[in-house]
């Protein structure tokens, strides 16, 4: 076995860690995605760069302003120590070299116009209102979406399998576990970008981050001035070609021996392929040798200018249709926390963390119920389950602050919606018979019986409805006779403070049975 | 025809004669309560109410009076114990069944030669993960396994299996635990508290436990299902939990004001007896819960306590 070069060692450990890291966050349930959340995706850029936008008070948005300054002396190391998406990548990469599928790789020519336009017609949508691309391209939440789904039904199946053989024999130490549910378009999507991706990095490498990936263009541009840099010494170099083949990235140029350092991942690897250390990584300013840059700044100034104003006129489209598209029954019902359906599709990245910790399977993933600007981003599902009254989890594990972390008590007075009782299809006024199932699961007091003759019919006291569901979930009626709809903002509903219940009779002494 | 009918009724009157005859004997020798007394030949009482002790305690006392375990569980059976486990409360919120008591059933069904003793409930229609959550928050899993029992799942639809009920009114199939459905011997383990829609859920409400779709008891009629049910399984032992008692805002409770210190344990194998006494526990008359009353009439059990052999004890 050939040593290692040590930087590409100390990539290898700290990639292999984080990646493990994001697996448990996101395969793990409520607890473990809670501790592992609040420390793992600080470094997220996306994530913690939308919380330094819209609360520049959040601890969280340091992880965007430390990953930018240190882009700017180590070069785009995000993308290879702490981008899940790129080390999954690069876990396809080893795999094909490994089977011989893809040996080695080849100088790749540069696409900064589809980069570019990419990345701005990508941040000039996210001024406008709307996430969709940032959604669907933002490396981080493509991996979430794809861990959470794949690779996590992957874990369920395997530990339903399992659960159900050991229970054969009366070992009730593992238990059932229900995928959360996932409608059929967004299954669709998960599926297109997880080929998308699979492909690119099983036949291209690292093409996905330096053509598609809007942060891997943002962080290219920090990475051409960055102190760090790799270079190859001239001198040594014997031309032996094994630098670019190592290179996954496809930036290094045989004929001119120059490393596009807008597209080097900081992986690492060509300073170990090269044997005879004409690789380097070191301190070094910028040789303003702009070979590929200067004719390509007019055809970037151009295309910017082009996918600028389309991107205008259809932002401003797809802001009206956020506007007009949920209303009434339909309008999704956003996670307590949220604030309400505009803070919410504003904020959220669709990384899907929330619907996969969330331990009631209440949250999932929406197609286009947000309209077009919220593509993906997930919503409370009552059909799927209720939010239970003594949970917080999905606050505390969301990485954007779309879900802020509510404080338990906090959290059982934030109203999410209200509850709406239709008299002429519940079963005690239809029917004349007993039933209540949404009064009895009801946390808070807003469902109580009133009773008339032998019958107790359940009433609305709609001041301490949360909007949870519960009720909902248990109508035996279809469809439901009671129902949740969403409050657009959030608000507060009344803290049931219960009356003492009238002192107990007196016990008649000892021997005091009532028979 | 006519002749089968003319046999039947010479049966028949042979039939009264006798039964006149041991009416009659029984009222000469002074003891007509036997008659009704499902163990009249041994002499064990029709129900057992024990107060003022722990809830381990007064088990050990109220079963002991009962006759002992052995009466109900034999060497090498297994027992299914279901307590009431349907909600996310710890055991102070009296929403759940005395934990401490769950154990202690266990053990004397150990005691008295049990193979194996599951425990289970199911929670009822609401979401994933929840009955995990019950089961350990109710301190009841950490209790039963502490005994040797198998706290088995219970909210997964593979673990019931439907059976047919020709006599009853409304519920004509339900799908049961098939964990209750193998067993020997079924412990009905319920806590007496405040429903609020269903008056009072005790021991014959707690059977909803047993059963996979709770939803359509609720739109075929919450009360005769209840009592449907128990024209198909009848507890081999009800045992009712009243030592902390929700006496408003049940099932669920909103705080531990909800809560008084009743002290109290009944058991019986009449589940329709065991109702009466809890409600009156309860302060409520028996009769104005209706699925206790539709009970009665189904010829479950009965009603009517001053017809049963009470044993009554309190402890000190």
């Amino acid at each position: 076995m050939m040593r290692i070069h040590a930087m590409k060692r100390i990539r290898l450990a700290v990639s292999v860690t984080v990646f493990t890291l994001f697996l448990l966050t996101f395969l793990g349930h409520g607890r473990i995605s809670e501790v592992l959340s609040g420390t793992l995706l600080f470094i997220q850029f996306v994530p913690s760069a939308i919380q330094f936008a819209l609360s520049p008070d959040a601890v969280a948005e340091f992880g965007c302003v430390f990953i930018l300054l240190a882009t700017l002396v180590f070069g785009r190391f995000y993308c290879s120590f702490l981008c899940p998406l790129g080390i999954l990548q690069d876990l396809i990469i080893a795999i094909a070299r490994r089977i011989g599928l893809k040996k080695k790789h080849d100088f790749q020519k540069s696409y900064p116009a589809v980069r570019y336009s990419i990345l701005i017609l990508t941040l000039l949508s996210a001024c406008l209102g709307t996430l969709t691309l940032v959604n669907l391209l933002d490396p981080y939440s493509l991996f979430g979406r794809i861990a959470a789904s794949g690779f996590k039904w992957t874990v369920l199946f395997a530990n339903n399998i399992l659960t159900g053989a050991l229970e054969e024999f009366d070992f009730y130490i593992l238990f059932m576990k229900k995928r959360p549910f996932t409608p059929l378009s967004v299954l669709a999507v998960y599926t297109i970008s997880f080929i998308l991706v699979f492909i690119y990095s099983l036949l291209f490498g690292r093409l996905y981050c330096n053509t598609i990936c809007p942060l891997g263009a943002l962080l290219g541009v920090f990475s051409r001035f960055s102190l760090f840099r790799f270079r190859i010494d001239k001198e040594k170099c014997k031309s032996c070609g094994l630098c670019e083949g190592s290179c996954k990235a496809g930036c290094i140029d045989p004929e001119t021996l120059d490393i596009d350092l807008t597209r080097c991942v900081a992986c690492f690897n060509c300073l170990d392929a090269c044997k005879k250390s004409a690789a380097k990584y070191a301190f070094g300013f910028r040789s303003m040798a702009g070979g590929e840059w200067a004719p390509s700044r007019r055809k970037f100034l151009l295309s910017s200018a082009v996918a600028g104003g389309s991107v205008l006129s259809i932002g401003s489209t797809f802001r009206l249709s956020a506007i007009d598209a949920p209303v009434g029954r339909n309008m999704p019902i956003t996670p307590p926390g949220s604030l309400g359906i505009s803070h919410f599709t504003k904020t959220c990245t669709a990384c899907h963390l929330c619907v996969s910790a969330c331990p009631t399977n209440v949250i999932t993933p929406a197609f286009l119920e947000y309209g077009a600007p919220g593509l993906l981003q997930p919503r409370m599902n009552y059909e799927q389950g209720h939010c239970d009254f003594d949970c917080n989890t999905c606050g505390r594990v969301c990485p954007s602050g779309a879900i802020a972390p509510l404080p338990m008590e906090e959290k059982k007075l934030v109203r999410i919606g209200k509850a709406f009782l239709d008299k002429e299809r519940c079963i005690v006024h239809v029917k004349k018979k007993h039933c209540g199932a949404c009064g009895e699961v009801c946390p808070t007091h807003a469902i109580v019986p009133a009773l008339e003759g032998r019958v107790l019919f359940p009433m609305m006291k709609i001041d301490y409805c949360i909007g949870c569901g519960a009720c909902e979930r248990a109508c035996p009626t279809k469809p439901k006779a009671i129902f949740v709809t969403a409050d657009p903002v959030h608000g507060r509903a009344r803290k049931y403070i219960p009356k003492k219940p009238p002192a107990p009779i007196e016990e008649k002494g000892d021997d005091a049975f009532p028979f | 025809m006519n002749e089968i009918e003319r046999h039947d009724r010479r049966e028949f009157m042979k039939k009264s004669l006798s039964m006149g005859a041991a009416v009659g004997g029984a009222l000469l020798f002074g003891r007509p309560e036997k008659l009704l007394a499902g163990n009249a030949a041994s002499g064990a009482p029709d129900l057992v109410a024990v107060k003022n002790g722990e809830p381990d305690v007064m088990f050990d006392k109220a079963i002991a009076l009962m006759g002992g375990m052995k009466k109900f569980v034999e060497k090498g059976q297994t027992v299914v114990v279901k307590p009431n486990i349907a909600w996310n409360k710890t055991p102070e919120f009296g929403a759940n069944t005395n934990p401490l008591l769950v154990k202690s059933i266990i053990e004397h069904c150990f005691g008295a030669g049990a193979k194996k003793v599951y425990v289970l409930d199911h929670i009822g229609f609401l979401s994933a993960g929840m009955e995990r959550k019950c089961y350990r928050n109710s301190g009841i899993e950490d209790a039963a396994k502490s005994a040797g029992a198998l706290v088995a799942p219970a909210d997964n639809e593979k673990y019931y299996q439907k059976v047919d009920i020709p006599e009853a009114k409304v519920l004509k199939t339900v799908a049961v635990h098939e964990k209750i459905l193998e067993a020997d011997v079924f412990i009905n383990v319920p806590i007496l508290k405040d429903h609020s829609f269903a008056r009072l859920t005790i021991a014959m409400k707690n059977l909803m436990g047993a059963i996979w779709d709770q939803m359509s008891y609720h739109s075929i009629g919450l009360d005769e299902c209840i009592a449907d049910f128990c024209l198909f399984k009848k507890p081999d032992l009800n045992i009712v939990d009243a030592y902390r008692v929700m006496t408003q805002n049940g099932p669920q409770g909103m705080s531990l004001e909800d809560v008084t210190m009743k002290k109290t344990l009944l058991i019986s194998k009449d589940i329709v007896a065991v109702d009466s006494a809890a409600a009156k526990i309860f302060g409520m008359a028996p009769e104005t819960v209706n699925y206790i009353k539709m009970g009665h009439e189904l010829g479950v059990g009965n009603i009517n306590l001053h017809e049963l052999k009470i044993e009554k004890h309190v402890m000190s």
